[in-house]
């Protein structure tokens, strides 16, 4: 449990309470019901809001969609001559666990991008702010498992140096 | 500042060895079209860029080409490991092991070191602009030329990633560059 005097964790059983109160201020609450509000990405809930950015051409697929096109927008997507884009296949936990990570943050970083020209595309900033709470959840879910994924990671504050967890991001994944 | 998240921007797990395609690939990390060339253009750029539009946007984007230099650098690390000495001398490889052992070393497919002479910046924002359209045009075709020199899926799947993200960079380059036209920044 998180040790309130001595700042670090014995084990993650307490983390998603550590993060709503130690981390984020009641008032923007951090952990979020996936149902509550927002899409689940992991049934089929999600087209209601994929299809929310209202400037016609500049409909967006869904993140997993989007991370194996590399490409976010259905108008820009423009594939080299019969390559159809590769399916991603997990093929242990943490993979899985990982590709989550990966898929929201190319969903942040390509609407990002967009948002960078048009900064006053009010859905495509909510749609943005959707992927962040789902970014989010995936990174909790991958560390409280595998270790963190960047040093000032709250499961950094262990009583164990565990950022030099193998394996490292060029080494094959499995 | 940057941070580092310890993980890939598109997973790479090539299971193949095959040295030869190192080789080319090499050309995207260190030669005149790669990602190195590509962070640092658009990094360097961004100081000069007149409105908050462009300084997001170069920071943005140059940002993500770091992500992509780490992606490169994977699949050389990765099509080489444990690579063989009689490997390293069919794939013509013996001539980098001579300078920089297994090390992986910034060079263009010629084995020609990484310069910044690779990119420019005039101060000039609609220039700069276009020099950024052109260089993912470019790295674009370069991609394409990569995956006709292979049959592994598991390089393909990430060439075709990165082609696609050149794409993306380029439209976003080019509706900044109208904007700037239009308001008459040059």
């Amino acid at each position: 449990m998180y040790n309130q005097e001595n700042y670090y964790f014995d084990d993650y059983s307490g983390l998603d309470e550590y993060r709503e109160n130690a981390i984020y201020p009641k008032a923007m609450p951090y952990v979020v019901n996936p149902n509550m509000g927002m899409n689940n990405f992991d049934n089929n809930t999600f087209v209601k809001t994929f299809m929310m950015p209202s400037y016609s051409d500049d409909r967006v697929v869904d993140s997993n969609l989007g991370l194996i096109r590399g490409n976010m927008f259905e108008n820009l997507y423009d594939p080299y001559r019969n390559f159809k884009p590769v399916e991603l296949r997990a093929s242990n936990e943490r993979e899985e666990l990982l590709q989550k990570v990966q898929q929201y943050a190319f969903a942040m970083n390509d609407i990002g991008l967009y948002l960078d020209i048009y900064p006053n595309n009010k859905d495509m900033l909510n749609l943005y702010n959707e992927y962040l709470k789902n970014y989010n959840i995936a990174v909790n879910n991958f560390e409280r498992r595998f270790g963190p994924l960047s040093r000032d990671s709250i499961v950094s504050a262990t009583n164990a140096w565990n950022y030099d967890n193998k394996p490292w991001p060029w080494e094959v994944q499995k | 500042m940057w941070k580092y998240e310890k993980m890939l921007q598109y997973p790479i797990n090539i299971k193949k060895k095959d040295l030869r395609m190192a080789k080319y690939l090499v050309t995207q990390y260190g030669g005149s079209n790669g990602e190195l060339a590509a962070a640092w253009r658009y990094l360097n750029q961004r100081y000069t860029m007149p409105d908050e539009k462009g300084k997001a946007l170069l920071t943005d984007i140059g940002t993500e080409e770091l992500a992509h230099v780490e992606m490169i650098s994977a699949m050389i690390y990765q099509l080489t490991k444990d690579a063989t000495m009689d490997e390293l001398r069919a794939a013509g490889l013996d001539t980098n092991y001579a300078e920089h052992g297994t090390s992986l070393y910034p060079t263009d497919v010629n084995g020609v070191p990484f310069t910044v002479a690779y990119f420019a910046a005039t101060g000039d924002p609609v220039a700069d602009l276009s020099e950024d359209m052109a260089a993912e045009q470019k790295a674009r075709a370069v991609y394409e030329n990569l995956i006709n020199l292979t049959n592994d899926m598991d390089v393909i799947g990430p060439l075709l990633y990165l082609r696609q993200r050149e794409i993306i960079h380029f439209n976003r380059f080019k509706e900044l560059y109208d904007e700037y036209k239009k308001k008459g920044y040059e």
